[in-house]
């Protein structure tokens, strides 16, 4: 099915970015030289270039298509994905934890783990780390060569081989400056690109109004039916959305992703890093005017018959996905199609920049320099960080050559988030905040989670136990009526998380009361309390980070009862 | 560690790519008006136009911000 056509004029936009960022790559090679600049981006940047690359890290364009297809599915419970599933955490991260990770001056997580804990706990979260980021980057570039050839048109291998060559080119040459400059643009390009067609769109519905006129419900609130699974499309709980959304997943994702955590290591002081997730909040909170907007629209127009979105012979929707190029294929005259498409473009390679940007520190850092070549000199270290980005790019082409004959490996990748990073926050939170955490509780805690998320989603998957287990274990006992019905896949996925971390939690506790914890010297600077508190430093009231944060949770509160 | 070095902000190059896109879509915008296209939004307003304009107009602003001053942080 292809939807759009590219005129001349839009071609000559497409290309005109790939020109743009690899001649970026060029200029940034000079600046890149050293370690520092190449994989902390020399810490010199503002708080603007932070906080924008720090959603950007987030932001790709699956997220875009794929929660625009979402809203058109699930309705506005998409933006608790933007709200509550991500607000919290991203304030917590700037007030409570970055304090650590500055000032202790690392360059990785795995490299917080060895200060705090050891060696064996930092190389365990190295590698799955590692290995999550090049899975990832391999799904990021099938799915995208995937919707253009769907959307587009395009050649399956050209599509992956041209932006995967691109990524590489600009990230061996100027590192972490790179990544982020390029996610600076995207930020800016998806703005630009795609906010129009919302724009667009409630005009054609007739105005805000319009939008919510005549929808379900179902389609149209944040809490209003979340009280009964049964009543919303996502078949989730509220406690499931506050819980196992609202925190396990997005403080997992937002407080531990290296991927994410990176952009405010390269902040030039402590304030602007603990500034960066805040401000960066603000950002995410504006995201579902794109996103939601444009999925009710489409919604709208769905039920309307004015939009070719497939239907099976039940009447749900089979190729939601499509929603949003649709949209633009309606919308936009070329010129503005050729942006729309750059966009998209943009966020799937930023996408893989921020992956490939992480991957290639943590890899020189955590294993090459920890385990393999300990004396490594700094030109030697930013030679081998050079030569692994292509590595990892390559790796990353294997992946999505794998997804693509085998489309299901995909739900197994997709998992591996909760395997990660849903542990790992019990172990940062407990190693940051009770300094009595051990070593040993820290890694078999860590190992434990991490089987326990893996072995539940197993368990799930080729169903290990009956039905009404699957109620017991999401804490929904009184819907187990439903049975042979199994809740929806985003309550199991919640729920496997938030196992997770509990086993993570109890176990690391468990096991650090019977081992013998590190001295009070040893934990300087790494946790709380033996810490200078960076709240005492004298700075005027609209520069502190506390005063910004109160301001994005009243934003946030604010928008949570306005659509309840 | 200050670098002798000294790099051509990010703003520059988010300005120069908005102003280098926003002359090509209102291009495309004065061109429709004198051909009316068939896209459904086009009919009856010209997306092009604006938001091409805004586009320029955003692109100098942030080629503004980001020129290179002697003290840049």
């Amino acid at each position: 099915m292809e939807v759009i056509h590219l005129s001349l004029l839009d071609w000559v936009i497409i290309i005109l970015y790939f020109g743009f960022v690899i001649g970026l790559g060029w200029y940034l090679k000079k600046f890149a030289d050293t370690k520092e600049d190449f994989f902390l981006a020399g810490r010199r940047n503002s708080i603007w270039v932070c906080s924008i690359a720090f959603v950007s890290a987030n932001l790709g364009a699956l997220e875009i298509l794929g929660w625009t297809g979402g809203t058109v599915k699930y309705g506005m419970f998409v933006s608790h994905f933007y709200w509550i599933g991500a607000i919290p955490a991203m304030i917590f991260l700037g007030l409570y934890m970055m304090p650590f990770y500055y000032s202790s001056r690392i360059h990785s997580i795995p490299g917080y783990l060895l200060l705090r804990f050891d060696e064996k706990t930092r190389l365990l979260n190295a590698v799955s780390f590692a290995v999550m980021t090049v899975l990832m980057s391999g799904i990021n570039l099938y799915l995208m060569a995937l919707v253009f050839h769907t959307i587009l048109g395009w050649n399956w291998d050209l599509c992956m081989w041209v932006s995967a060559a691109a990524v590489a080119s600009y990230i061996a040459l100027g590192g972490l400056l790179s990544a982020i400059l390029t996610e600076t643009l995207q930020f800016f390009l998806i703005w630009f690109g795609l906010f129009l067609v919302s724009i667009l769109g409630i005009i054609d519905v007739g105005g805000f109004g319009g939008l919510f006129e005549g929808l379900p419900e179902r389609m149209t609130s944040l809490w209003a039916t979340a009280g009964n699974p049964g009543n919303n499309p996502m078949g989730v709980t509220w406690y499931g959305i506050a819980i196992g959304l609202g925190f396990v997943l997005s403080f997992g994702y937002w407080t531990t992703d290296f991927l994410i955590v990176q952009r405010a290591f390269t902040a030039k002081n402590l304030q602007t890093a603990r500034l960066t997730p805040i401000v960066a909040s603000f950002f995410k909170m504006a995201l579902p005017f794109i996103v939601v907007v444009a999925g009710l629209v489409a919604y709208k127009l769905t039920a309307a018959g004015n939009l070719a979105l497939e239907r099976d012979a039940a009447g749900n929707i089979t190729n939601a996905d499509s929603a949003l190029p649709l949209l633009i294929a309606r919308y936009y005259p070329s010129g503005l199609v050729g942006l729309g498409i750059t966009a998209l473009l943009a966020g799937f390679m930023a996408g893989q920049a921020g992956n490939t940007s992480a991957f290639n520190t943590v890899f020189t850092y955590d294993i090459y320099k920890a385990a393999i070549k300990k004396d490594a000199t700094d030109s030697h270290l930013v030679f081998v960080g050079r030569l692994i980005t292509i590595v990892g790019i390559l790796l990353s082409v294997v992946t999505a050559y794998v997804a693509k004959s085998f489309p299901t490996i995909m739900d197994y990748i997709q998992a591996i988030f909760s395997w990660v990073n849903a542990p790992l926050f019990a172990t940062m939170l407990l190693g940051m905040f009770w300094k009595r955490t051990t070593s040993a509780g820290a890694f078999w805690g860590l190992i434990a989670g991490m089987l326990a998320s893996f072995s539940l989603f197993l368990a799930f998957k080729f169903k290990w136990f009956s039905c009404e287990w699957y109620y017991y274990l999401t804490f929904m006992p009184s819907s187990k009526a439903l049975c042979p019905q199994v809740p929806s896949d985003m309550t199991l996925n919640l729920w496997q998380a938030a196992w997770a971390w509990i086993v993570c939690f109890i176990l690391t506790i468990v096991i650090s009361l019977f081992t013998k914890p590190k001295s009070d010297e040893e934990l300087q600077g790494l946790v709380k309390g033996l810490t200078p508190d960076p709240d005492l430093e004298k700075v005027p009231l609209y520069k502190r980070p506390l005063t910004w944060a109160v301001v994005s949770l009243a934003v946030l509160i604010f928008l949570n009862i306005y659509f309840w | 560690m200050e670098n002798t070095k000294q790099m051509i902000p990010v703003w520059f190059w988010v300005g120069i790519m908005m102003l280098i896109y926003g002359i090509l879509v209102t291009g495309a915008g004065i061109y429709y008006l004198i051909n009316p296209p068939q896209s459904y939004a086009a009919k009856w307003t010209n997306p092009n136009l604006w938001w091409g304009i805004i586009m320029l107009v955003v692109g100098v602003i942030f080629m503004f911000l980001g020129r290179i001053k002697k003290e840049s942080n």
